[in-house]
């Protein structure tokens, strides 16, 4: 426990996680309570630059861009956490499944899998969403359920090779349920492979969102990064020179992809006894 | 000295492009308690399939296979029989799992068999301790920090904490340098004394199924072509092909050497199946498939025309 | 005869750490030399250092001098790294370990020879290159269908020759063999040591061979050097090695070889393993795990001559006879 303390606070880059991180779910919980106008709110003033009154400028409608900002970063970290937890666990379990019983299971979860690999993700989404009534969680299992097949087809690959070497072998040799087998030595050695992918598919939701959102087939009613990117682009903010308006929520999701990456990567240390080793 | 193996007319078939490869094509071979039994042959031979097909982890085409004269049928079998014959494989950095400890790795095969968690440690450390590996210094470490050698020895402490009766060892130190490789078989050895082991060495070096064995079984092909007593067969084969796998061992006396490759399992010569290679080949040799004659010594048998009575 | 290569006061530093540390070799054309020791004792480093191919990690001083013969004497330690490109393969070049690896998995085998042969002779004519390739494989004795086929589709046999076919490409004056038959079963190991020998009486080529395993060495060389802790500690022709060594680490090696026909009892193991280059012991480098060592290994020994032809770097030698070894305190290695 105190080795995941000292990598989290003693070093450089966990500083660097936890504290956007926790600034983000701070902001999360809070922004809406602390945004200084309500950021809904039209008035003449249309991108205008920076200034005391809006530190961060206004948009094409007139409203506060720190405000939306502000309150932006709860429905873009939910969705973006919530739909890659989905995708990882039912990436994971398939890939995990049908790599190491193969046969007939594998056959059929790998044409499930490649149907979702082949269509094209965002007409798909746009139809579940059409089906469903537009909320957050329709958007969030909308998104999950569409991003799995990546990191199932990994993780297959990987458990392919993992089942074949002689540690798994022995464990066989020795009576091991299949069960004993996939928790104690194929799912230790994917997991990384797993963070790996689910870090992408959080800024995959984060922008997926923004997609279905300015198509009109998200929640109507939220405020989130992504809504702000696709309005500021739609309304021609950066050929306006508006940069304030695209340049923050743009920031907002790298700085957060980036801190779940540079976690993913300690915690990825913190398993993997061979990495930890070379720091 | 009682079966602890018994193995009837043992198949295993692989489907491959080419048809169907018979990795093993009726094995029969008894293993006796306490005893070190070498099955000897060149890669590809099925010497590998042999053991893991005595132990249930391919499936078997044909043949039975007994332990302590009850024919091992069913899981619950099977299970007592994983527990009282373990294996060690090859190669030392594939077989640990790199994620876990020492200690974890040591007591999987009690984790496995339900034996209560009070009793790991010190069974673990134990068995440590008799591979020649300090418990104290070991048990935390992870298998990147160790060096080929030890890891074997991690291999060789993990078979011992359910105290079987049998382990199987596939090419143990094939992989090893030859310091490194004498103090692992010391390890063996001496643990096959003092606990009445009985090993079954899977090896392609006849040098050194002649310092270990006490009786050998020489596989071409998927089948025993000679067994007996190790001393026996090695100084007197009776089958041209052991007497090959005796020449090829360096240096060599004999110049030239078995010419050619093991040829497909799915595609088996007729007649002897060693009869394309061998230097002694006669008339009938390609139509008639010779089974196992005696040859020499009581027990002493070899599967050759040429000792046809 | 003059020398083929020589090499003095070869030395390779990791860190300031040598790993290999003053070796000096010289090699007679046509001349077969064995280069013994444990893994880590600094073999594999010495025949990559004689090419120039460390990694960048690794720097290594000393001369080494090649004199192919009717040619300029090469200065290879004075080579830059253009100038080197020039010289391996052509007159140098190394069979690896492991072939499947050194071995391109989507290149047919005779694109990989034919790259091979172009690099130096860039001008040569397809047909001429198509009928090299052809002898090449007759040579090492595959048949010429190898040459359309891919890695994989190659038995661990056959891809070793491919790698001797590669190495003999450009009609080298030295093949470095690093452990070449490691990887393969007894008949396999066979054929493959048969094939170097019949080379080496048909081509004339020198040979250096690597290998652990001192059994292979006796079968294939006229001399050899065995290492420790990436220093020569004996060398002397073959016979005389095998029959009389004249050093503590050698007579341990050639103990605990099996011998079919002779003693069945295990010799007692050499304890732990070769020293780390960073934590080497003053002194003998192998008195930790030498039965015999006494007060005066803990100076180091030089490399001196003990009988004729015959080196040991061993304060004892020469060694009448061998007393029971002392059991030194077990480490595992």
């Amino acid at each position: 426990m105190s080795e995941v303390r000292r990598l989290l606070f003693r070093t450089k880059r966990g500083l660097f996680g936890v504290s956007v991180l926790g600034l983000f779910a701070f902001l999360a919980v809070f922004g809406s309570l602390l945004a200084p106008e309500d950021p809904r709110a039209s008035s003449t003033a249309v991108l205008e630059g920076l200034s005391g009154g809006h530190p961060l400028g206004t948009t094409e409608q007139g409203s506060d861009v720190l405000s939306q900002l502000m309150v932006g970063a709860r429905v873009s970290i939910v969705v973006g956490f919530a739909a890659a937890i989905i995708s990882a666990v039912l990436g994971a379990l398939v890939g995990l499944v049908g790599g190491y019983f193969g046969g007939w299971t594998d056959r059929v979860l790998d044409a499930f899998e490649n149907w979702f690999l082949v269509i094209p993700t965002l007409p798909l989404m746009v139809v579940l969403a059409r089906l469903l009534d537009p909320s957050l969680i329709v958007l969030i299992l909308v998104i999950g359920l569409t991003s799995w097949a990546g990191t199932g087809r990994i993780v297959r690959s990987q458990v392919l090779t993992l089942k074949e070497r002689a540690f798994v072998e022995r464990a066989r040799a020795l009576g091991a349920t299949d069960t004993y087998i996939i928790r104690t030595h194929i799912l230790p050695n994917t997991l990384p492979l797993i963070f790996a992918n689910t870090v992408l598919i959080v800024a995959i939701a984060i922008l997926s969102e923004a997609s279905l959102a300015f198509l009109g087939l998200g929640d109507p009613n939220s405020i989130s990064w992504g809504t702000m990117l696709e309005n500021g682009f739609e309304s021609g903010a950066p050929s306006a020179g508006a940069w304030w308006y695209v340049v923050p929520p743009g920031l907002c999701i790298t700085l957060l992809v980036l801190a779940v990456a540079v976690l993913g990567y300690l915690f990825e240390e913190h398993i993997n006894p061979r990495l930890r080793e070379q720091r | 000295m009682s079966a602890l193996m018994d193995v009837r007319d043992l198949a295993v078939h692989f489907p491959t492009r080419g048809g169907v490869a018979k990795a093993l094509d009726g094995v029969t071979l008894d293993w006796r308690r306490g005893e070190i039994l070498g099955v000897v042959g060149e890669s590809g031979c099925g010497k590998s399939t042999l053991a893991r097909a005595m132990l249930g982890l391919v499936p078997a085409a044909a043949g039975t296979v007994a332990t302590d004269g009850a024919e091992v049928h069913g899981r619950a079998a099977l299970r007592a029989l994983r527990r009282n014959v373990q294996m060690i494989f090859q190669d030392p950095y594939q077989t640990l799992n790199p994620r876990r400890r020492v200690s974890d790795i040591v007591a999987e095969a009690l984790v496995v068999a339900g034996v209560p968690r009070a009793e790991h440690a010190a069974r673990v450390e134990r068995a440590l301790d008799e591979v020649g590996m300090a418990p104290e210094r070991f048990m935390r470490r992870y298998p990147h920090e160790l060096s080929g050698g030890q890891r074997q020895r991690v291999a060789i402490a993990a078979t011992l904490v359910l105290e079987p009766a049998g382990i199987i060892c596939d090419e143990p130190v094939s992989m090893l340098d030859v310091s490194v490789r004498s103090q692992i078989l010391h390890v063996l050895l001496e643990l096959q004394r003092a606990r009445e082991l009985a090993l079954l060495f899977i090896t392609h070096d006849l040098s050194l199924a002649w310092q270990l064995c006490d009786r050998i079984a020489v596989m071409y092909l998927g089948r025993i072509v000679e067994q007996g007593d190790a001393r026996d067969v090695i100084e007197r084969p009776g089958h041209p092909y052991t007497q090959a796998l005796v020449d090829a061992v360096p240096p060599r006396k004999q110049r030239t050497p078995l010419g050619g490759e093991l040829p497909d399992a799915a595609n088996l010569p007729a007649g002897c199946r060693f009869h394309p290679r061998c230097p002694q080949r006669f008339e009938p040799c390609d139509h008639e498939d010779p089974p196992l004659f005696r040859a020499g010594q009581p027990g002493h048998e070899a599967a050759c025309l040429l000792l046809k009575p | 005869m003059s020398a083929l290569l020589e090499v003095s006061g070869l030395t390779v530093r990791h860190r300031g750490n040598a790993i290999v540390d003053g070796v000096d070799l010289t090699l007679a054309p046509g001349e077969a030399l064995g280069l013994a020791g444990e893994s880590g004792c600094g073999k594999s480093t010495t025949a990559l250092s004689l090419m120039k191919l460390l990694p960048a990690a690794l720097v290594q001083e000393g001369a080494i001098a090649l004199h192919p013969p009717g040619e300029e004497t090469i200065n290879i330690d004075r080579r830059t790294e253009r100038g080197m490109q020039l010289v391996r393969w052509r007159h140098v070049s190394l069979v690896f370990q492991g072939a499947m690896n050194a071995l391109d998995p989507v290149q047919r085998v005779e694109r990989q020879i034919a790259s091979a042969i172009r690099l130096h002779e860039p001008r040569a004519k397809a047909a001429d290159v198509k009928a090299r390739i052809l002898q090449l494989l007759g040579t090492v004795g595959l048949p010429a269908r190898v040459g359309r086929s891919y890695a994989h589709q190659l038995s661990g046999g056959q891809r070793q020759r491919v790698m001797i076919a590669l190495a003999l490409a450009c009609r080298p004056s030295l093949v470095i063999a690093d452990e070449p038959t490691t990887a393969l079963d007894v008949v396999m190991q066979a054929q493959i040591l048969e094939l170097l020998e019949r080379l080496r009486a048909e081509l004339g080529l020198a040979l250096i061979l690597i290998s652990h395993d001192l059994s292979v060495l006796a079968e294939t060389c006229d001399r050899i050097a065995v290492m420790y802790a990436g220093r020569i500690v004996e060398t002397g022709p073959v016979g005389a090695v095998f029959s009389a060594p004249q050093h503590p680490y050698t007579k341990r090696l050639l103990d605990s070889l099996p011998v079919i026909g002779g003693s069945r009892a295990l010799a007692v193991p050499i304890p732990g393993g070769p020293p780390d280059p960073a934590d080497a012991p003053p002194g003998c480098s192998f008195r930790p795990r030498c039965p015999y060592a006494a007060e005066r290994c803990e100076r180091r020994p030089a490399l001196r001559e003990v009988a004729t032809e015959r080196s040991a770097a061993c304060h004892f030698a020469p060694w009448e006879r061998w007393p029971e070894p002392i059991v030194v305190a077990e480490e595992p290695g």
